[in-house]
């Protein structure tokens, strides 16, 4: 039911460019619309058109290029991140209280900087660093056909982790207040084997929900890194190419493993909780 | 704590960098006619000196490679960036309260719908689906621009409203669905008060403090939505495209803040870094404003301490409840 909603928003979200013109919002017209649907169902012949240089090329197979590029900056992110922030978690809840303390209020001030900023920023260290010290160990910008992977997937990391970080030290200390910690550190366990064991099965569920709040943030922002770092991803096919059936086939080949990854984290978490979790 | 919150000093600085800001930029538009100086060169004696000039060299906030002053820039975009961003922030909270309070009262089977519709801007995001939406209306064409500029704010104000009113109508459904399980509400309904007296009586007090970190968030979400836009060269209010051999680059018509960030962002690798981090500062103020605003009527607008109890509860109500998983399964 749900993915049908969803492949119908997005169809919506295609075609909502026809209804915009310079003179302000208009009808197009149904035929427009079925025009773009008829297109759609035949996505071999999928071309796209070049808008400065007018040239037509065809949509497939390249477009699997880029995908895999966008695709590999964004996992390649969320790992780091995950990654990470879980670390950070487990440090903190070894270390005295007032630290995290002041890591969260610290995190809870940096999640309102717009993200436009920390690319920005990071731009700004490596242009500054290369003229300095003349080290170019990374790749910071793509040009012609070599595409920058690492930095573009370290600078949109920074944001997730951010929110990941202050959202793991939310429930892991709310976790503390329980009951049940109570008597595992009366029976003597060691914190380590607490937490691990015990606290980051309840709080997954939690933590299974603000991830896709996290995710969503992500994408947005990919589009933005991918921009500016010149990439060869699929923001060029939804911004710059984007005519309606090509915007439609464009996110809906990004959209699909997505949702699919969805999917498995809540199978994932069905499995090791025992609790539905509806994504 | 009954000090009023308006005699803060964290409220007055905060107010006071708006209405500074909002009105200098108004009277920069009404008595001078937005006029922004312009410094082609400067003769110092035998030498004649270019620009791009540097902050408090020879103007107050420095010149872009043509000598436009950018502090006369700021100061008209003042009024479009925070009006603007707060006219976003103020129409999709409002739609927000107003389609979710009533969808939290009945919750029974319409909320799947909405959800499933609401998802979708999980996956495609709203900067993408405003870009849609907005970029052939604000380009400038070969014949000048189609639409008055009151038409092309108002369209973008309420595209960008609408768009990022799902999340919080969402929130705010949640949190009402979560407020009318409390006992005392359900005593009120069993006497049998309506639902608009519970809303006005009891659910408004409660929703106080969620409500002014709303509102922040959304002040917060829209002038990022307004810089994501303003990076894909849309920029808020039009771009101005200069064609013909003597048009420079694609400028916003109204230079505010955001969109300043976006027209001048490849200058952060030239020797020209304040242009972009001038305006910057002045988002990130305004930010820090409305911040200080909503967090000081939180601390200090509210009488009872019952509050600071309530703050406690909201994030673990916030999910759909579950089960708790005991440490020894």
């Amino acid at each position: 039911m749900k993915p049908l909603f969803l492949i119908f928003g997005i169809f919506f979200i295609s075609i909502s460019s026809l209804f915009v013109a310079p003179q302000g919002f208009l009808w197009p017209g149904i035929a427009a619309i079925i025009e773009v649907g008829k297109r759609t169902v035949n996505p071999e012949e999928l071309i796209y058109i070049n808008p400065t240089s007018g040239v037509e090329r065809d949509l497939f197979p390249i477009i699997f290029e880029a995908f895999a590029n966008t695709m590999g900056v964004l996992t390649l992110a969320l790992a780091v991140s995950v990654a990470i922030a879980s670390a950070g978690t487990f440090l903190l809840w070894l270390a005295p209280e007032k630290w995290t303390t002041g890591v969260r209020s610290v995190t809870s001030l940096l999640s309102t900087i717009p993200d436009v900023m920390y690319v920005l920023s990071a731009q700004l260290v490596m242009v500054w660093i290369y003229t300095t010290f003349d080290w170019r160990a990374i790749e910071f910008t793509g040009a012609g056909t070599e595409d920058a992977i690492l930095l573009p997937a370290l600078v949109l990391a920074i944001l997730p982790t951010i929110y990941f970080l202050h959202s793991m030290l939310d429930f892991v200390y709310e976790e503390k207040g329980q009951d049940y910690h109570e008597l595992a550190v009366s029976k003597g366990m060691p914190k380590a084997h607490i937490l691990i064991l015990h606290i980051s099965r309840n709080v997954l569920v939690k933590f299974v929900y603000q991830g896709k709040f996290i995710i969503g943030l992500t994408v947005s922002n990919l589009f933005i890194v991918e921009y500016l770092f010149n990439n060869f991803g699929m923001t060029a096919f939804l911004v710059e190419y984007a005519q309606p059936p090509v915007f439609f086939v464009t996110a809906m080949l990004f959209f699909i493993p997505i949702y699919l990854t969805l999917k498995l984290l809540e199978v994932f978490v069905f499995i090791t909780t025992k609790q539905e979790v509806d994504l | 704590m009954n000090k009023k919150f308006w005699l803060q000093p964290r409220f007055l600085i905060s107010s006071l960098f708006l209405v500074v800001m909002v009105t200098a930029s108004f009277i920069h538009a009404w008595f001078f006619d937005s006029h922004i100086p312009q410094t082609p060169f400067i003769n110092l004696g035998e030498n004649v000196v270019g620009p791009p000039f540097p902050p408090f060299e020879y103007s107050i906030l420095g010149t872009d490679s043509n000598g436009v002053h950018l502090f006369y820039q700021i100061l008209q975009g003042a009024k479009y960036t925070i009006l603007g961003a707060l006219a976003i922030a103020g129409i999709s909270f409002s739609l927000a309260l107003l389609i979710g309070i009533p969808l939290g009262f009945n919750r029974r089977g319409t909320s799947k719908w909405v959800e499933h519709t609401i998802s979708v801007l999980y996956f495609v995001p709203a900067s993408i689906i405003a870009y849609q939406l907005l970029n052939p209306l604000m380009r400038e064409q070969l014949s000048g621009f189609a639409t008055s500029l009151t038409y092309r704010l108002v369209a973008e104000v309420l595209v960008i409203a609408i768009l990022l009113t799902p999340p919080a109508t969402v929130l705010i459904a949640n949190l009402t669905g979560e407020f009318l399980k409390k006992d005392y509400v359900i005593s009120s309904r069993l006497i049998g008060s309506g639902a608009w007296r519970i809303t006005r009586q009891q659910l408004f007090p409660y929703l106080k403090n969620h409500i002014l970190d709303l509102f922040s968030r959304q002040t917060i979400q829209a002038v990022l939505v307004m810089t994501h836009l303003a990076v894909f060269v849309v920029y808020f209010g039009g771009t101005g495209i200069g064609f013909g051999m003597g048009g420079g680059p694609p400028f916003p018509v109204t230079n505010e803040w955001a969109s300043l960030i976006g027209m001048k962002y490849y200058t952060i690798q030239t020797s020209a870094p304040w242009l972009v981090l001038v305006p910057l500062i002045f988002l990130l103020l305004f930010l820090l404003s409305v911040m200080g605003i909503t967090g000081s009527i939180k601390r200090h607008g509210n009488v009872d301490s019952s509050v600071k109890e309530e703050e406690q509860e909201p994030p673990q109500e916030l999910d759909r409840p579950f089960e708790r998983v005991s440490g020894d399964q």
